[in-house]
């Protein structure tokens, strides 16, 4: 059986990396003594695939599975047994089958919850400086991979920031932004875009809420 | 909690965060006001290398089974991390509850490897905690260290306050106890150190007096204090079935150096190969029985998940029931797609049925030690393996689908010629004739020569015998790396400056304890780590101190010469190890006693252990 789980990420382990992610959930299965499918040939691997990869230092509500079983189980067994076995910090929050869903290649779109101090800046300067962003057609970052570093636009990949609730200093801001294998903008790169423009702004926490496919003017989750 | 929030901000900076979070599964923790004693156990080295030790795992496990001790790990900061510690006036911190260093009752530091003492200074450093054993207070940690390197505790004899040699199941936990009894009754660390000694396995330096020659040799080292013992005897245990052995493992996260779960399969060997150390302090052997072990590994793989099980010992083939017990892993792990790697395996005693049985789950590297390139040199060093038994296991190896083979040799052993480092590359050469014979072509191979430069080793045959120069290594790898161009074979090589300061430290005295001082205020850290090693600085903390490197590491020993590590004894005969010396320059073999007869190294005085006590002795 083909299943689709939606596992949280949470503080205890938000610096790990997707591949230890990927690995701490393989070792669960096998402490659950779930029936995972392993790939054919050389070096067996468990036929598992996940999301795109978001950078450390980030929690989630949202990354995605779809595992391959050898036997059918019943799915509370599953989300049960799973969630004795999982790490502190990492938890399955719905398990599904994978039959007939979209493949989880095709998501292109995430929902993050971003917590900012404004180091005395004030809430019309933050505002502003939304507001710049959300206008703009061209924001260059630097992106930096495996060593080399690259320009993009990331102004194409910025769907909506808004500012959810502010208390004193400590602003919460909902960031829509690409998430895909095509384009994928993250929630650090948009800080840095905002600090161009309120230099005082730190980033105190980043949480991804959601992850979905968004196609023609409609949100499909992935389970 | 306030180090905790601090780290959210600073560990975006640093190159793998993981290695400072903790909170990996079957991590333990406690509430610190409900313990008696809070024990920091310190690796210095990283975090991956240090999770990667069997028996800082052991002790975090075994100490954690007492409801009044909390034993916490911490690793060596890697350098980006320090720097920011530095920079903040961030005290080095635990990794479970991320509590300052300095506020533990015991740090104990694991001394695997000589060249990591700069970074138990550092770390001491990094926690405020005085460097020397004089000047701590009695509210400051009392520091104590094991390990192989405690076995000649002199060259940090006055940083470590206590030493626990020889295998510490027992002894740290009577340690622990001593400490209990103590904190209930007193305050003075002196009274604390001064009781320790009654623990048999228990070194206090600091009671000791060291006395020297005119030449610059160590006299004698003598108790200050009457009831002090003259000599430590090492610790062992006795059964190896009833001592504990965790099996609730931590996982970790991060990819660390070896990441699987570790099954001991047996201690101690009795090969007598004359250049290895943990083949003499390690006696005698006991072996785990095959059903213990299948009990272990099956809890074990329940509570960690490991895709792949390791069997650990000093020479994997010698376990006397392997053949059983890989039998029952593979049927009991086949179906969880659990894989089994034999590391450590002899060439000799390596069969292709082995080798078969473990592919069919996983491929894993092999790897052949030789050791010496000649008939001649490895019956100098004891070595009991044959030209013709090597490349029988490479067939075999190539036959069943291997395609790279790895080869370790020392450069620099006693006695060695340039016959000795042709007879390494005829070797590897004949590897890949073996392969095209096989194959009918050497597409595909690769043959990894590694050597590394000989050490001489306390209480081993060779501890009298002189490393040979810098000099001289860097002319014998140039020699090889000039002979083994091959399109398929690579030539790795240890730096030689490395194995020069390795072999000061190994049979160094208490004078390198300020080399040490010097060294670290210079920088010096890491010095495993190539990019991270600083000759010229240790040199000059040498000429600082007075002291010529070349003394402790180039200078053949007379026979009578008093070592400092003798203060120590590990239940080997010195006269044993002269004899063997003697024969190791006459390249006479000395077959291991388990098949043959006793040869007399002492160990049989100790109680336990299994087999050579039914022969006749030498």
């Amino acid at each position: 059986m083909k299943l689709r789980m939606r596992i949280r990420k949470g503080r205890e382990v938000k610096f790990i990396s997707h591949l230890d992610m990927m690995r701490a959930l393989e070792r669960a299965m096998r402490r659950a003594r779930l029936p995972l499918k392993f790939t054919e040939g050389f070096n067996p691997r468990p036929k598992m695939s996940f999301t795109p990869a978001m950078p450390v230092g980030i929690t989630s509500d949202a990354e995605y599975v779809d595992v391959e079983f050898t036997k059918e189980l019943a799915l509370e067994e599953i989300y049960d047994s799973l969630n004795s076995t999982l790490p502190p910090g990492i938890a399955l929050l719905k398990v599904g089958d994978a039959e007939g869903k979209l493949p989880l290649s095709s998501v292109n779109r995430a929902l993050y919850t971003v917590v900012v101090g404004l180091g005395g800046a004030s809430r019309e300067a933050l505002e502003e400086a939304i507001g710049k962003i959300l206008s703009s057609t061209e924001i260059k970052m630097v992106k930096k991979s495996k060593g080399k570093e690259k320009e993009v636009n990331i102004a194409s990949g910025i769907y909506g920031i808004k500012i959810n609730t502010a208390e004193n200093d400590r602003f919460t801001l909902k960031m829509e932004l690409a998430a895909g294998q095509d384009a994928s903008v993250t929630p650090f790169m948009v800080i840095d875009a905002l600090r161009e423009h309120v230099p005082s702004l730190n980033v105190l926490c980043v949480n991804k809420d959601e992850l979905f496919v968004f196609d023609r003017g409609r949100k499909i989750l992935p389970l | 909690m306030e180090i905790e929030n601090i780290l959210d901000e600073i560990l975006p900076k640093v190159s793998k965060p993981t290695r400072y979070v903790g909170n990996e599964l079957n991590s333990v923790k406690k509430d610190k006001n409900g313990i008696k004693v809070h024990i920091a156990l310190a690796f210095p080295d990283v975090y991956e290398v240090g999770m990667s030790h069997l028996g800082l795992r052991i002790l975090y496990h075994l100490l954690n089974e007492r409801e009044d001790v909390y034993a916490e790990r911490v690793f060596a900061p890697w350098v980006d991390m320090e720097d920011i510690l530095r920079q903040k006036k961030i005290p080095l911190f635990s990794l479970e509850s991320k509590t300052p260093l300095s506020e533990f009752d015991m740090i104990g530091f694991s001394l695997q490897y000589e060249m990591s003492y700069s970074n138990v200074v550092n770390m001491l450093e990094l926690s405020g905690v005085p460097i020397f054993s004089s000047e701590r207070k009695d509210d400051d940690p009392v520091v104590i260290a094991g390990g192989p390197c405690a076995y000649n505790p002199e060259p940090l004899a006055e940083i470590i306050d206590l030493f626990v040699i020889g295998e510490a199941e027992e002894s740290i936990l009577e340690l622990v106890d001593l400490y209990i009894d103590w904190k209930e009754c007193s305050a003075k660390r002196s009274e604390f150190l001064e009781r320790a000694t009654q623990i048999p396995g228990i070194y206090v330096p600091s009671l000791y007096r060291v006395t020297y020659n005119e030449d610059g040799t160590v006299r004698e080292i003598l108790p200050r204090k009457e009831g002090v013992p003259e000599r430590v005897k090492k610790r062992f245990i006795e059964d190896l079935d009833s001592v504990y052995y965790p099996t609730k493992l931590i996982v970790p996260y991060t990819d660390i150096v070896h990441d699987r779960a570790v099954l001991e399969i047996f201690r101690g060997c009795t090969r007598g190969c004359r250049f290895c150390q943990a083949g003499m302090i390690y006696r005698p052997v006991r072996e785990k029985s095959a059903e213990k072990l299948a009990d272990i590994a099956r809890e074990m793989i329940d509570a960690t998940g490991y895709e792949e099980i390791s069997l650990a010992s000093l020479s994997t083939s010698d376990y006397s029931d392997l053949k059983r017990l890989v039998e029952i892993l593979t049927a009991e792990f086949k179906d969880r797609r659990v894989g089994l790697s034999l590391p450590s395996l002899r060439i000799d005693s390596f069969t292709l049925d082995l080798a078969r049985r473990i592919m069919e789950i996983k491929k894993s590297g092999l790897t052949f030690a030789p050791e010496a390139g000649t008939q001649r040199l490895r019956d100098v060093i004891n070595k009991g393996v044959t030209e013709e038994d090597l490349l029988n296991s490479v067939r075999g190896a190539f036959e069943a689908g291997w395609n790279s083979v790895k080869l370790y040799f020392m450069i620099g052993l006693p006695t060695e010629t340039y016959e000795d480092l042709e007879g390494i590359v005829d070797l590897a050469h004949e590897v890949v004739d073996v392969y095209r014979e096989v194959k009918g072509k050497s597409k595909g191979l690769r043959v990894t020569v590694s050597t590394s430069t000989f050490v001489p080793k306390p209480f081993t045959p060779f501890q009298w015998e002189a490393q040979i120069t810098l000099e001289e290594i860097n002319e014998r790898q140039k020699f090889l790396k000039k002979k083994l161009k091959n399109p398929h074979i690579i030539y790795n090589w240890h730096d030689g400056r490395l194995s020069f300061l390795e072999a000061v430290f190994s049979r160094g005295d208490r004078r390198l304890n300020l080399v040490l001082k010097k060294a670290r205020e210079k920088g010096c850290r890491f010095d495993g780590w190539s990019d991270m090693f600083a000759f010229s600085k240790w040199m000059e903390a040498f000429s600082e101190a007075g002291l010529d490197p070349g003394f402790y590491a180039n200078r053949p020993r007379p026979e009578g010469e008093f070592f400092p590590w003798e203060v120590i004894d590990p239940g080997i005969d010195r006269h044993f190890l002269l004899r063997e010396l003697k024969k190791a320059k006459m390249a006479q073999p000395t077959p291991d006693c388990r098949f043959d007869r006793c040869h007399g190294c002492g160990i049989i005085k100790i109680k336990g252990g299994i087999r050579c006590e039914v022969k006749n002795e030498d």
